[in-house]
């Protein structure tokens, strides 16, 4: 849990870093992005997936 | 007495496992927007707030007294897609309760076919996504993706919240969220969030080798992953194991049906026999053409939640799958139609459920407001409950 939440935190500290950035292209954007995400740990990997999905279908 | 959740739940396996007659019928709930002005609330006050949709939630599993219910809240994440920009490919009229999606839409092009193909990631990340979400079309644009990354958590621990609610209520839900989802397939994607109605169909007809290989490309990114997974066996903590949506269906032949969508069908079908699993099948609109396809799935591991379908034509048509459905909204909406929407959910039972199979629900997806007075669904509930 504790770890969860170091991660949680590292993760939206990276994402912040990221708003004045242009996200849309690939790989760089796309890479930057899903390094952010990453930073929540083991979760991270799946929630790639899990976002792709919503922002692309929702 | 008043039945657990577990008792529920083996209500459901027993109805769609075909295995024996369940004690009762349960009821699954189809109410989807339909319950946000039941519980006193506009459509932008519920998609817009996680809490105002706990309290739909609650008031719905509170008031009506069903087994199971579909929508929980997810069909809409507007708290999400508002942080895109996307939540405005839907209009929302909260004078007449009505929303729908905007079907002048296309935002998929015929000269997307070969870059999709070709790297179906870069084409959803790099083009099909900014196109969609109005706000990515910024230059700067990554605060959006952090905003909508923040209200996804936001919207997990409210979905976290909900189930408790429906469990305090003792309403399952209907799919179990670790197992790989066939809820959406590809050629479903292409048809309902991509190319539209028109463009579909007329692809389908005039290149269907390249929306064969568009398809394979979106199922690579979207499709169920089932590699890992190796829980074998039904989960009694919800109505069913998965689910999986139709409405493309509605624009394709029986033989367009048989070459780009069965074959959908069969892998779900392989993946419920080998792991011992029951999905059931929304399918929206009419699917009576589709009994050939329907008669060959395993026996035992399928329901059918039907909309527009004879229900008592496919009960003599189908004997190796479950029904869910009937009750008209026609009855349901009706002034004063209580002991006409009573009479009529006795012949549903009667007729359908003798032997087993049967799922007391909606013959449609609940939306609109009169698709249902609130006197007449809660007592058709309270009567199939109490119904032996």
């Amino acid at each position: 849990m504790i770890k969860m939440l170091i991660g949680m935190i590292k993760m939206k500290s990276a994402l912040k870093k990221l708003s004045n950035e242009d996200l849309t292209t690939y790989p760089e954007g796309y890479e930057k992005f899903s390094n952010a995400i990453k930073k929540l740990g083991p979760m991270g990997e799946g929630l790639m997936g899990t976002i792709l999905m919503m922002f692309s279908l929702f | 007495m008043t039945e657990t959740l577990k008792e529920k739940a083996q209500l459901f396996y027993d109805a769609s496992s075909l295995k024996k007659e369940p004690n009762r019928i349960p009821v699954l709930s189809n109410a989807w927007a339909w319950k946000i002005q039941d519980a006193g609330y506009t459509y932008n006050q519920a998609l817009y707030s996680n809490k105002t949709m706990q309290s739909v939630i609650d008031y719905h599993c509170k008031n009506y007294a069903i087994a199971a219910l579909y929508d929980t809240g997810f069909r809409n994440p507007f708290t999400i897609t508002s942080m895109l920009g996307s939540d405005k490919l839907y209009t929302i009229d909260d004078e007449n309760f009505r929303m729908n999606y905007r079907d002048d839409i296309v935002l998929f092009y015929d000269e997307d076919y070969d870059a999709l193909i070709a790297d179906p990631l870069k084409f959803f990340w790099g083009t099909f996504i900014p196109r969609k979400c109005s706000k990515l079309q910024e230059k700067e644009n990554g605060k959006h993706y952090a905003n909508a990354v923040n209200e996804m958590f936001n919207f997990v621990q409210s979905s976290g919240k909900i189930s408790k609610i429906m469990t305090n209520y003792g309403v399952l839900g209907c799919s179990d969220g670790d197992m790989p989802s066939f809820l959406a397939n590809g050629l479903e994607i292409l048809f309902s969030f991509m190319r539209g109605i028109r463009g579909t169909s007329t692809d389908l007809r005039r290149r269907p080798e390249k929306v064969k290989e568009a398809l394979k490309a979106i199922d690579s990114l979207f499709g169920p992953k089932t590699n890992s997974y190796n829980n074998v066996g039904h989960n009694f903590n919800f109505a069913w194991d998965n689910g999986m949506l139709f409405i493309a269906h509605t624009v394709l032949s029986s033989k367009q049906f048989g070459e780009f969508y069965n074959p959908y069908l069969k892998t779900a079908a392989d993946f419920a026999v080998k792991y011992d699993k029951q999905i059931n099948m929304f399918v929206e609109g009419n699917s009576e053409h589709l009994y050939d396809y329907f008669a060959e799935l395993p026996k035992g591991h399928f329901t059918v939640i039907t909309e527009l379908n004879d229900v008592f034509r496919m009960k003599k048509e189908l004997n190796n799958v479950a029904i869910c459905g009937g009750m008209t909204t026609d009855l349901l909406g009706k002034e004063g139609g209580k002991k006409e929407c009573i009479e009529y959910a006795k012949k549903l039972i009667n007729e359908l459920g003798a032997g087993g199979g049967y799922i007391f629900s909606q013959n449609k997806m609940m939306t609109f407001k009169n698709d249902a007075r609130s006197e007449n669904l809660k007592a058709v509930c309270e009567f199939v409950r109490d119904y032996k």
